[in-house]
């Protein structure tokens, strides 16, 4: 405010006193409670004041809460009465806050209200309905708030001593031992090594063990018990599949998935190496400090890798609409998924409800908030296919480079003259050669407008529903003049353009052929779909064929062709047309899979098959090159540069309404004496040409640092709900008020200490849980425990668990002998039954079933997450959503599961597979039912047992006149239905 | 945040219910908790195992099921149900309008005048237009929204604000929230059910069905109105009823020696139980689909004997006999997958509009009308409309294509403890935004829940740090006006 209107405002205010005291006071009384009383009882009271509900914590029914206001902040505004919120929300011209929202008031109300405020807002106190003397908005952070458990620091305490020395194998013991002892319940006895080789098999590497590791290990525990089950621990930590049992855990903490959901629902390219990179870590059993530290600022740290960068693959996991009602707000709402994962996983703190307001519950300020979205605000935000960084070395790109444009410009001529001999014997009729369409025409042949720009524009540039304001508008062949074969219409000398254009369809074509003339590097998109990407420069206007996964971008309707050119050294050029056929396209279609057969047979009469097999060979060639990159290509985070630009509090939560200035900081109760959150400097960093802000590495540093609370007892937490089946806090991402507190406090910080002394050692604290005797107690009830302790809160037993959806599936594999055991690589699609792609608005499309059979068989992490389209049986079984971060799956128990588990395509070519299985055990039905339960159950059956299902065997074959391959199949299927078959004891 | 009245899940056993159900005790915690909280009584025995078993409803409300039927694509409210009488005689003017859909925000538009006459029907003298005479004839059971406003004109979020409540994805679904709070009064069927348009599914496929942070337990399913109606239902080898149940039994057998020595195991038990559900919902999904026992009157009245209603008008019926059978939540998709397809009208309005009305406008009168002769049409509450309406001019320089509009359309529900015959709300004279008596999704939301007996600002399911409501934090007052 200048000092012009500070002067008013205090005159304003003067008068405003006097006004009060003066005889006008009655008139005041009388204006209010005659003509602005029934306007705010009527329309404002219900929701401000008088109701039971108060919204926005805003009371309009006295002066003092009119002018201490709501979330918008106060709004009546002394200095400038007629800039005072309340009279900007009745005037209905601000789309977010319209009062009253069911309708506008009369022009007649309005000027009341107006007139009202105006004179100064004085109420009549005697109509004043004042709230809640403590109804206050103001935050601070108490000593009692401080004091919550789990903002202590970790206490350094040694384990208790208890009676039972003999029970103490580690620390882990003595805790719950004097628990259990202080509860008089007595811990139940050490399981068989018949059910702890299962229990470690699961917990390990989610998998069962085959009945010769089961043997083998009980031959070994029966001379020495204590040697063969640590031998058996290290020996299941060292295999690859136990990153993959606990990348699992992991990935559903950060919502992983492999599309972006909405209507379009495309795949993230290249995700799936972040899921490797969390397999990797888990295997090679990185540190977690690193771990974390890689993935929020792996791209930050001195000497970034490959697999560092890879992590920040973290940054690019959530939902994303690529066409949002209000695409400002959804900027924030994707930066918003990011705090509450980040928040939620690491620090086990839920800071979401703080978006919008104060946290009610927990000492999180809306500031703290905002001061924390605050390290995450110079990230770029996300496109379609994600950002893709190529990983390579600099002198690698460059011959490579060459290498490529010598080979594309023969093999583009080879392609020219085998496809001009071939039309010959394809085409009767050459009209067939000239009824292309054009959609995008070239400055060879008229050009086309463009809208272009040579200011960077917003990442969603290339988007359909992009709004390209203040673009230009020129014909096409942009460049300047001296370029090889160029047709400039347009001069272009700076270093980069931008231009979209756009193109109606009534019907998808069947093929579709982009010339393009670049210098240098050219990105194509088509509605937000890179459709083609070249680097360095043409000499001509070169053919490209789009493949057919290009032709999945367009649309009917509106299409929008947007091209990004970035030139180097030497003339800059870029034009491109797009249309239907060409003659080389043409006949490609008709020579590849979907063509016609006769006409491919006569073709292959008349040419010779040599002709056409160099020709498609040729074309193989091309597309190989094309897509060829120098290096690797990883989709990973980016920012903005080394200043992200400012970040305000958002009131309740709107990017359109700004409040203070915020600065990156972590919030009060963690790591300030007052009540304001702690500021955390940063420096930019260059790393591989790129400057970041340097801001998500001071944040990964401050999460990892010992003395931080939270980070060491949130993940031995996790460790040790995906042991026992529940956490010590049982709400796992939630340490806060409205979670709940641990059972085994002191147990949790000793884990705690254990691991940051350990040097945050994955793998050791593993070890540590399940050389535990807690962990070896046998899940059997006990009448007088489960008295005192029905839920076992006190870890008096081992909890039976059910095994989870992708524990379920592998096993299912697992006993027909079909699972695939790769590790690690692309995601794989295996079939889905055709009434699940029913459900899609494009049934079948985006889900390409993998060729390759063997890789359906993959482990169910493998299975690509497509967040609109999950995999039924997964589902089922109560796989977690993708939409949210999960840190308690549950565990439900419907129909539907025991439908899908006797009656899908895919639970009975199992079990037919399993039958088959069953028989390598001999001729006689006994012997098959033994090794299929045995199989099965990873334990020798009883007599009773084998009997059981024999008699069910012979059933189906008396009475129901089966054969005895069809009844074994169906020995099969209720062997893997058995409750024992899916609950670990 | 120390005390709430009626919380829907109390503060401490809300936690409790938590922890217990992701550790495998679902039902049981469920239950026990409810009836702790005073809303629900002890459920007996066998309903203790499944978390869909029926509760008695919050308060008292008149509704004891839903048919959504989804417009998927945006009906046009200024050529159906929303009258506006002067926009005759104005086509292709240009005016100042503000606008907002798919082509962007604009400020001046071509008009494209109401191409459907309207005529007035019933006692209440409702005007609705030619495409829905039979709908017309029922107006007199229909409460209309006129003044309906959304957060987005564009079919992906705003499809699921309508089913969810919000634009982003992951929340539950209405229906849902339905069955989370009431559960399914028949274990042989699912309480949650959809019916897609032969064209396929609408856009984002089942997160407009999803149960989000709830358990899967609460998903709609999707339900087929020919063939097998359930995934999974039929065996796929064959095995006949009898073969299966050789193999439940020898099944139950074999878990029953494994349960002997688990005996305190609920999630055991509930598991053996599940197995019978299986088979029974087996012979009771198929008979529910089963429509030999309809009457030649009754299948003609929802007009399954003409080519055009036959698919709509055999969703329609079936939804009268999930009902029947106690489904609690059925929602029926007119249109799917991309385009003219569904009601997404941005080519020709007339040809789109006619086709989609042509097929759903007897199916949905017959619905209506034989809901209320059988005494039926008290207690279900039937709900009509689209993510959002369409604006009042053209989309494009020639054509009548009318774009996406959210600021303000028309939605309607009858029956279910509504008044007939009354309108509330209203747009401005073109039809392009809600001016009186304005309301959001989430009032709508508040009225159906509120209909149903469940208190919509106080339903919620603790996720994430926060009391979850399907109304929003700030919560929302039930549309006062429609309710009888």
């Amino acid at each position: 405010m200048t000092w012009f209107f500070k002067q008013c405002a205090l005159f304003l205010a003067i008068v405003g006193v006097f006004s009060f005291s003066s005889a006008d006071e009655e008139a005041d009384r009388k204006f209010f409670s005659e003509k602005v009383f029934p306007v705010l009882e009527k329309n404002c009271f219900k929701c401000h004041g008088a109701g039971e509900h108060l919204k926005s914590d805003f009371r309009i029914t006295s002066r003092d809460g009119l002018v201490r206001g709501g979330h918008f902040g106060p709004a009546y505004n002394a200095d400038d009465p007629a800039a005072s919120v309340l009279l900007e929300a009745i005037s209905y011209k601000n789309e977010d806050y319209q009062m009253p929202p069911k309708e506008k008031l009369s022009e007649e109300d309005i000027m009341i209200l107006t007139q009202w405020i105006d004179s100064g807002a004085p109420y009549d106190p005697s109509l004043e309905i004042k709230g809640d003397a403590k109804e206050r908005r103001g935050f601070s952070v108490s000593d009692e708030d401080r004091e919550w458990w789990a903002y202590r620091s970790v206490s350094k305490d040694d384990p208790p001593k208890v009676k039972d020395a003999s029970w103490q194998e580690n620390g882990i013991d003595a805790f719950v031992r004097a628990q259990l002892d202080r509860e008089g319940l007595r811990p139940n006895s050490q399981a068989s090594p018949q059910v702890l080789v299962r229990r470690l098999y699961y917990d390990l590497i989610g998998l069962p063990p085959s009945p010769q590791e089961v043997d083998s290990f009980l031959a070994e525990a029966e001379n020495d018990f204590e040697g063969a089950y640590a031998a058996l621990v290290e020996d299941l930590l060292s295999r690859p599949q136990h990153g993959e049992k606990w990348a699992r855990h992991w990935l559903d903490l950060v919502r992983y998935a492999e599309s972006n959901g909405f209507e379009r629902d495309n795949p993230k390219p290249e995700i799936w190496r972040y899921r490797d990179y969390v397999i990797k870590a888990f295997n090679e059993n990185k540190p977690y400090d690193k771990f974390i530290i890689e993935q929020l600022a792996g791209d930050e740290i001195e000497n970034p890798t490959m697999d560092s960068l890879v992590a920040t693959g973290y940054h690019r996991l959530m939902q994303w609409d690529d066409e949002p009602a209000d695409r400002k707000q959804h900027v924030y709402d994707v930066l918003a998924d990011n705090v509450q994962v980040t928040s939620e996983t690491f620090l086990g703190t839920t800071m979401g409800c703080a978006r919008c307001h104060d946290h009610k519950a927990d000492p999180i300020s809306q500031k703290d908030y905002y001061s924390f979205m605050s390290f995450f605000t110079g990230v770029t935000h996300y496109k379609t296919e994600g950002t893709i960084v190529a990983w390579a070395e600099q002198d690698e790109k460059a011959s490579f480079e060459r290498e490529r444009r010598e080979k594309l410009k023969s093999l583009r001529d080879k392609r020219e003259r085998l496809s001009a001999e071939l039309a010959g014997f394809l085409f009767e009729d050459k009209g067939d050669l000239e009824k292309t369409i054009t959609f995008v025409e070239d400055a060879r042949n008229g050009s086309t407008d463009w809208f272009y720009t040579m200011e960077k524009p917003t990442d969603d540039w290339s988007d359909v529903g992009f709004v390209n304001k203040a673009w230009f508008k020129a014909k096409g062949g942009f460049g300047v003049k001296g370029v090889p074969n160029s047709h400039v219409k347009t001069p272009w000398e700076t270093k980069d353009i931008w231009m979209r254009t756009t193109f109606g369809l009534t019907s998808l074509p069947a093929s579709v052929t982009l010339d393009l003339h670049h210098d240098e590097d050219v990105e194509v998109y088509l509605n937000g779909t890179l459709i083609h990407k070249a680097s360095g420069y043409t000499t001509d206007y070169e053919s490209i064929v789009l493949p057919d996964k290009a032709l999945d971008a367009f649309q009917t309707g509106k299409n929008v062709l947007a091209v990004h050119c970035k030139h180097g050294n030497g003339g800059q050029y870029i034009d491109v047309s797009l249309k239907t056929g060409s003659r080389v396209a043409l006949v490609e279609k008709m020579l590849s899979k979907k063509g016609s057969k006769p006409l491919q047979w006569e073709v292959n009469e008349k040419a010779g098959r040599d002709i056409v097999e160099e020709f498609k060979k040729t074309i193989e060639d091309i597309d190989s090159w094309s897509s060829k990159e120098p290096g690797t290509p990883l989709n990973v985070v980016t920012e903005k540069g080394a200043n992200p630009g400012p970040m305000h509090i958002h009131l309740r939560g709107s990017a359109h309404a700004l409040g203070d200035e915020v600065s990156p900081g972590v919030p009060a109760v963690l790591a300030s004496d007052n009540s304001e959150p702690r500021a955390i400097e940063s420096d930019p960093v260059s790393h591989l040409g790129k400057t970041t802000s340097g801001r998500r590495l001071a944040l990964a540093n401050w999460i990892v640092d010992p003395d931080n609370p939270l980070t060491s007892r949130v993940m031995m937490n996790r460790l040790w709900q995906h042991h026992f089946g529940r956490g010590i806090v049982p709400s796992s991402s939630d340490f806060g008020k409205l979670g709940e507190k641990p059972t085994h406090p002191e147990l949790l910080d000793w884990l705690a200490n254990q691991f940051v002394e350990s040097g945050w050692d994955m793998k050791a604290m593993h070890r540590l849980i399940v050389m535990s005797n807690t962990y070896k107690m046998s899940s059997e009830p006990d009448s007088a425990s489960l008295e005192k302790d029905p839920q076992n809160n006190h870890f008096w037993r081992y909890s039976m668990r059910r095994l989870t959806a992708e524990e379920l599936r592998d096993t299912i594999l697992a006993m027909s002998g079909k699972l695939n055991l790769k590790s690690y690589g692309d995601w794989v699609y295996p079939p889905l039954p055709p009434e699940v792609l029913a459900t899609a608005s494009r049934p079948g499309k985006g889900w390409p079933v993998t060729k390759d059979e063997s890789e359906h068989y993959r482990r169910s992490l493998y299975v690509h997450v497509k967040r609109s389209l999950r995999h039924q049986m997964l589902a089922d079984f109560d796989q977690a959503d993708t939409d949210t971060g999960c840190a308690v799956r549950f565990s439900t128990t419907v129909p539907t599961q025991a439908l899908s588990m006797l009656n899908s395509k895919f639970i009975n070519d199992q079990a037919a597979l399993f039958a088959n299985r069953m028989k390598e055990a001999g001729d006689d039905v006994n012997d098959q039912i033994t090794s299929g339960l045995a199989l099965a159950l990873q334990r020798q059956p009883s007599a009773d047992e084998v009997a059981d299902l024999n008699g069910f065997y012979q059933k189906l074959k008396n009475e129901a006149g089966l054969s005895s391959d069809d009844a074994l199949e169906r020995v099969a299927l209720l062997t893997l239905n058995l409750n024992e078959f899916i609950y670990l004891d | 945040m120390k005390k709430r009245k009626k919380d829907f899940c109390g503060n401490v056993n809300r936690r409790e219910f938590l922890h217990n159900v992701a550790g495998g005790f679902p039902a049981l915690a469920l239950t026990g908790m409810l009836s702790q909280d005073g809303f629900f009584n002890k459920a007996n025995a066998s309903t203790a195992m499944n978390p869909l078993a029926s509760k008695p409803p919050m308060q008292l409300g008149k509704a004891k099921n839903v048919i959504f039927l989804f417009m998927y694509g945006g009906p046009s409210h200024i050529d159906t149900f929303d009258y506006k009488p002067s926009m005759y005689g104005m086509d292709g003017k240009t005016i100042a309008v503000k606008t907002f859909g798919r082509g962007g925000k604009k400020n001046e538009g071509r008009i494209v005048e109401p191409k459907w006459k309207f005529k007035q029907y019933g006692e209440s003298g409702k005007y609705v237009s030619d495409l829905f005479p039979h709908v017309g004839s029922c107006v007199d059971d229909i409460a209309f929204l006129h003044s309906m406003t959304a957060d987005s004109p564009i079919h992906g979020s705003a499809l699921l604000m309508m089913n969810s409540g919000s634009l982003i994805s992951g929340h539950p679904s209405l229906g849902s929230w339905v069955n989370y709070g009431l559960g399914s009064v028949n274990e042989n069927l699912p309480g949650y059910v959809v019916m897609l348009d032969q064209s396929g599914g609408p856009i984002s496929g089942a997160k407009n069905w999803t149960s989000g942070f709830m358990p899967a337990s609460y998903q709609g399913t999707v339900f087929r109105s020919q063939g097998s109606p359930i995934l999974n239902l039929d065996h796929v080898n064959g095995m006949d009823n009898r073969e299966q149940r050789m193999l439940i039994d020898s099944l139950n057998h074999m878990n029953a020696g494994h349960l002997s020595s688990r005996f305190d195991n609920t999630n055991l038990s509930a598991r053996i139980a599940s197995y019978e559900l299986a088979y029974r919902m087996q012979s009771t999904a198929p008979e529910a689909i089963d429509l030999e026992n309809e009457s030649e009157e009754t299948k003609s009245l929802y007009c399954i004997d003409q080519k055009e209603t036959q698919d709509f008008g055999r969703k329609c019926l079936l939804a009268r006999r999930l009902v029947e059978r106690g489904t609690r939540f059925i929602q029926i998709y007119s249109g799917g997958a991309h385009n003219d397809d569904n009601w997404d009208a941005h080519g020709d309005l007339e040809k789109n509009h006619n086709h989609h009305a042509g097929s759903t406008d007897k199916p949905i009168a017959g619905l209506i009308k034989d809901l209320k002769r059988r005494g039926m049409l008290d207690e279900t509450l039937i709900v009509w409309g689209g993510e959002f309406g369409r604006q009042p001019t053209a989309e494009y320089e020639s054509g009548t294509g009318r774009d996406h509009n959210s600021y303000g359309f028309t939605m309607w529900m009858a029956g279910g403890g509504v008044k007939g015959g009354v309108s509330v709300g209203q747009t401005d004279e073109l039809g392009a935004a809600a001016v009186e008596n304005r309301f959001h999704v989430k009032h709508l939301h508040a009225t159906i829940l509120e209909l149903m007996g469940l208190d919509p600002n106080n339903l919620s399911f603790f996720f994430g740090g926060l009391d979850h409501k399907l109304v929003g934090v700030e919560g929302a007052d039930p549309i006062r006006e429609v309710i009888a």
